[in-house]
This record gives structure tokens, sequence and C-alpha cells, in this order.
């Protein structure tokens, strides 16, 4: 292939050289029109080779520009992980407010409960609430005086 | 005829005084106690109880007088062994299956019971 184009280039070269040189003669015409077609195959080729070049520089470009789009992608990946990773996130935060919401409500029954309770109860059952029962001088156990 | 609508009256007279009488008697008042103490439930225990008496009771304390209590198996009755109404006093034998206990109360001016002691009694 690159032979080809370098052969291409020396025969428009020689072409050019030879009709900057001297004139072509009328005889000689359809020599020069030979040597012309050869030129303009020659510049076709140049156009070809430019072409190819441009192609080149734009398969370069797509390429470079697929490679963005493919860090873009893995952004894009790498994004939707972190939003998915929010979201679990964001999960758990409103799973710990539920969590909270069910342990006031405990709390807040407990209190209610408590309350209910006259406060002795709840204070015996905390203050002393094993301590252990004696008899008096009669063997009897309970509360008071008789 | 005339005193056997005098006796009718009496008897009705008896049965509504006795239905009018305050759910809260002596008697009722001890065999609510006992039974809650017998149930190892602290709430039921204090229920009558007035507020001195109430701070003096502990959980542990009745959980110990209801282990004495079913040491002695199923409660079967109560039966009133003598009284000093003016002093608010009643006492009250309970049977059970393996044994009897003296239930003793003293009652406050508001009907609330002031004191309450278990005697355990010899077997008969």
């Amino acid at each position: 292939m690159k032979s080809t184009r370098t052969f291409a280039s020396l025969v428009l070269a020689a072409t050019l050289a030879t009709l900057g040189v001297r004139p072509v003669p009328a005889a000689a015409n359809a020599t020069g029109w030979i040597v012309g077609g050869a030129a303009v195959a020659a510049g076709t080729l140049v156009i070809i080779n430019h072409n190819k070049k441009v192609h080149e520089k734009y398969a370069a470009y797509d390429a470079q520009v697929a490679s963005e789009q493919a860090a873009a992608n893995n952004a894009q990946a790498a994004y939707r992980a972190e939003r998915q990773a929010y979201q679990h996130e964001a999960w758990l935060v409103s799973e710990y407010k539920h969590e909270a919401q069910v342990q006031h409500r405990m709390v807040v029954g407990l209190e209610q409960q408590l309350r209910g309770r006259p406060a002795h109860v709840a204070e015996a059952s905390v203050r002393g609430g094993s301590s252990a029962l004696a008899p008096d001088a009669n063997g009897s156990y309970g509360w008071g005086t008789l | 005829m005339t005193r056997a609508l005098a006796r009718l009256a009496l008897a009705s007279a008896t049965l509504a005084m006795s239905a009018c009488a305050p759910p809260g008697g002596p008697q009722q008042l001890a065999v609510a106690t006992t039974r809650a103490v017998y149930a190892d439930d602290l709430d039921g225990t204090i229920a009558h109880f007035d507020p001195a008496l109430r701070n003096q009771v502990t959980s542990g304390a009745v959980g110990q007088l209801s282990t004495t209590l079913r040491a002695l198996g199923a409660m079967q009755g109560f039966t009133p062994v003598g009284s000093t109404p003016a002093q608010g006093r009643y006492d009250y034998r309970v049977a059970f299956d393996k044994g009897q206990m003296l239930v003793q109360l003293r009652l406050d001016g508001d009907r609330q019971i002031a004191a309450y002691r278990i005697t355990p009694l010899a077997a008969q």
C-alpha cells in the first residue's frame, strides 16, 4: 500500500517535471492525454490519501470520543453506584428513624404505665424491691402494726 | 298473717341492706389482698392499702409471702375468727390444702387496710 502511494507520487512528480521542462507537441497529444490521465490519477490518489488521513483522524477522534464515552459511561455507572449507595443509606436512615420512633413509643408507653400506677408502686418496685420480709415478735409476716 | 308479713318485711330489709353494703367489706378486703399475695401480685396486694402502708411494700416481700403461702397448697376459704370493729380489727383463718394461716387486718377510718399480717397456724 505504501509502495503504491510512493509510486503514484513519483509518477505525479515526473509528470509535473516533464510538463514544466518542455511543451507537449501536437503529435504527442495522445501521449499527453495519457500522462495527464496519470496525473489526474495521481492527484486522485493524493486526494484519496488525504481523505484517508482525514478518516484516520476522524477514526482517532471517534476512538477518543468512544473512549471518552466509555469513561463517561463508567462515570455514569459510578454515579449510579453512588446513587444506589445513597439510596441504601437513605433507606438505612429511614429505618433508623423508624426504629427510633418505635423505641420512643415504647418509652412513652412505659412512662404512661408508670404514671398510671401509684407512685409508691413504682417507687417500691425500684427501691428495695427485693428486700426480705422478716417476721415480727408474734411470728407474723406482713406490713403495718395491728 | 300480720306476723308473717312482718317477717317478710324484715327479711326483705335485711336482704336489701346486705345488697347495699359496700363491696369492700373487711372479709372481702382480706380475701382480695390474700389472693393477690398468693398470686405474687404487687398491685393487687396494695390495692386496698392506705398510702402509709403502701410505702412499706416491696415486690420482693410480696414474692416471699407468696412463696410461703403456695407452700401450703391451694387456698380453700376464709373463716372469721374474731373482730373488733371499733378498732378496725378483723381476723380470719385461711385454710389451705396442707395447712392454715391467720390473716389479720386493721382498717383505718377510710376503710383502707392500715395493717396486714399473716401468721402461720399450727396444723390441727
